[in-house]
């Protein structure tokens, strides 16, 4: 391959299976993807695992599709093997908690050292060996009780096309042998895949249409080994590389360069040099980001096109300029009021009788006491910061609202100590406050709540840090 | 202006924006609500106890901006290029000796400041170059699928002149996505205030 990403080349072929998966669930093609990648890195040098994780992430986009529970549940050990590996890409994978029972029923017909070759075998780039393995995996298929799972892995297979399955399978692992040999393979990939891609297609669009029950599940798993191997000669005959049928897309590339790890399958028609392959990740990319605008952007729902939307975006980015100037100027005119009301409170004492307030009333603390309780604290943390140089402001983690019933208490104390006077001036203005609504900005106050109340808390930590230390 | 050091790493991992896979998760992070509340108002505070009524207005805008960028997130461009104007402008109106004061207090605040005179001088200059260079820099020759419009685009988001189109979105929607926090939080202060 010319470029081996963090995945490596061999990734590519086995990704058919995504491809079907590729619009039902994008998210998984790239768990599922990063697992096939990982198998493919691993394969030279170590088989079993990671080649069992690979051929479970073969079958988990599709067993997605199904909706299965045992899918599901290879779908959580791909994702749980490939946590370690690629963090958050395997949590794209839609999964349940892994069940040990498949984890451990599913590695052993692949542990033992005979048939850990079978899931090598999809990955190994030799025809012949191809076929024999193929088969062998089938038979295993049909097999004892560990091999009952893997039929069902098979079936599951079989679902994205029946007798199409196994031979894409197969012709997927045919890719990185005509790649890695000759380079007319990939003419005759071309030509010769033209009908079984359209059967695969058919096949692998019905099939990811459907739901099947566990019952016709069997029935294929018998049907599917004799189709398989038929299938499989006649794509060694033709000398297919794989990767087709998956994909309700048609041909493949002849270098198809692996893009970011995103593995892109040339469409029907269309060009497969690497330019244009390029150019279509990119342009599928900006449609990504448009489509996130477009949920950012307010009323963009019925816009079409990209350069209305563009336009549509600029006005909202002017919109908002605009009004951060306007409400600036706004308040540089309102603030003054702020200024006088805090320096005549003692902020540490404002924010603990505040705290004490809003955890005492139990009302949906609403969006002006966060404010005001974060303006007293900006200027408490003013004056403390002239005392002595405050650090990096890296707030310590929120503290869970259950702490805030603990502070409360020594804060009570501590203002009756202080004498009633100023606790009459401050919480006087505060209740007030608490019966204020934004007009038309509830939803902004419930947004703001939890996060503001966060701010206060932090801010009276450390309002607590100074006065002791 | 706020002279603290660089915002806080944001309480959620976000996942790597360079893979589309994964923009839906990516997309519904939001901005450090509380960080921008603290950001801003103590900005807030530090202006009025300073600024005249005249100037109030400008300082502000630009006290909301930074608090934005601190709030948000460092790897993004936007937010990068807000705080280097904010820190280019400060250097600019400010006189040698005034520069240096400014600079130790921030270097105190956060080690990754150069302190050094040379260093300092050379920010300066740097400074000052970058913003004519920044206006004057050509636009990237690989806009292949780019519409005309894009460049409007590329002057209101800060830091939009040397991005690609396609990291030009992503910077957009971050970007649109605190513009809306902020102006949220400051609509909600002015009601606060002005019901007092």
């Amino acid at each position: 391959m010319a470029h081996d990403g963090f995945l490596g080349g061999s990734f590519h072929q086995l990704a058919w299976p995504l491809d079907a998966a590729l619009q039902a669930q994008p998210h998984a093609e790239m768990g599922a993807g990063v697992g096939v990648g990982v198998a493919g890195g691993g394969w030279e040098h170590e088989a079993g695992e990671r080649i069992e994780s690979a051929l479970s992430s073969l079958v988990s986009p599709s067993l997605a599709v199904a909706g299965g529970v045992h899918e599901a549940a290879l779908m959580d050990e791909l994702a749980s093997r490939l946590g370690g590996v690629c963090g958050g890409l395997g949590g794209g994978v839609a999964a349940s908690p892994p069940s040990s029972r498949y984890a451990s029923c599913y590695s052993t017909p692949v542990s033992s050292p005979g048939k850990s070759a079978l899931p090598v075998s999809s990955l190994v780039a030799a025809d012949t060996m191809v076929a024999e393995r193929a088969t062998r995996l089938s038979g295993l298929a049909v097999g004892g009780p560990g091999g009952r799972k893997l039929s069902r892995v098979e079936s599951s297979q079989s679902l994205l096309g029946e007798p199409a399955a196994m031979a894409a399978l197969a012709g997927d692992v045919l890719l990185p042998a005509s790649d890695g040999a000759s380079r007319d393979a990939p003419s005759r990939k071309r030509k010769a895949p033209g009908a079984k891609t359209k059967v695969k297609d058919g096949t692998a669009a019905t099939a990811i249409a459907k739901s099947p029950e566990p019952g016709t599940r069997a029935k294929r798993c018998k049907l599917s080994p004799d189709a398989a191997r038929d299938d499989e000669q006649q794509n060694q005959a033709t000398g297919e590389a794989g990767h087709d049928g998956g994909s309700a897309k048609g041909k493949d590339a002849a270098s198809e360069p692996p893009k970011d790890y995103i593995h892109v399958r040339a469409r029907r028609g269309q060009a497969t040099d690497s330019h244009s392959l390029a150019e279509r990740v990119r342009r599928e990319k900006i449609s990504e980001r448009m489509k996130l605008l477009q949920d950012l952007v307010p009323g963009c729902n019925k816009v079409t096109g990209k350069a209305v939307m563009l336009d549509e975006i600029i006005n909202y980015v002017q919109s908002l300029q605009r009004q951060v100037e306007f409400l600036s100027m706004k308040l540089s005119a309102v603030n003054p009021r702020l200024d006088f009301d805090v320096d005549d409170f003692l902020p540490k004492d404002v924010i603990l009788i505040h705290l004490s307030i809003m955890n005492t009333m139990k009302k949906a603390t609403t969006f002006d006491t966060h404010i005001k309780s974060c303006a007293v604290f900006s200027s408490v943390r003013l004056n403390f910061q002239q005392a002595s140089e405050p650090s990096v402001p890296a707030p310590p983690p929120p503290p869970p609202p259950s702490c805030s019933m603990e502070r409360p208490s020594p804060a009570i104390c501590y203002r009756s100590s202080q004498g009633t006077a100023m606790q009459s001036v401050v919480s006087s203005p505060v209740p007030s406050l608490d019966g204020f609504h934004i007009s038309g900005n509830s939803q902004a106050g419930s947004i703001w709540e939890d996060d503001l109340q966060s701010v206060v808390l932090m801010g009276l930590f450390r309002c607590n840090q100074h006065m002791i230390g | 202006m706020d002279t603290k050091s660089t915002p806080p790493p944001r309480p959620h991992q976000i996942p790597n924006p360079s893979r589309p896979d994964f923009l839906a998760c990516w997309a519904a992070a939001s901005p450090s609500k509380p960080m921008l509340a603290f950001h801003f108002l103590r900005a807030l505070s530090r202006i009025h106890g300073v600024t005249t009524v005249r100037r109030r207005t400008r300082t502000i805008r630009r006290a909301a901006y930074s608090s934005m960028a601190r709030a948000a997130s460092p790897r993004r461009a936007w937010s990068r290029a807000l705080l280097g104007q904010a820190r280019a402008r400060r250097s600019r109106t400010l006189t040698g000796r005034a520069v240096l004061l400014r600079r130790r207090r921030v270097t105190a605040a956060a080690p990754p400041q150069p302190s050094s005179p040379a260093s300092r001088s050379a920010t300066i200059i740097a400074a000052r170059g970058e913003i004519s260079t920044a206006a004057a820099r050509p636009l990237p020759p690989r806009q292949e699928g780019e519409p005309p419009r894009a460049d409007a685009l590329r002057r209101l988001v800060p830091g939009g002149a040397g991005m690609e189109y396609c990291s030009l979105l992503e910077e957009t929607a971050d970007y649109l996505r605190s513009l809306r926090a902020q102006v949220q939080l400051m609509q909600g202060l002015i009601d606060l205030f002005s019901c007092q």
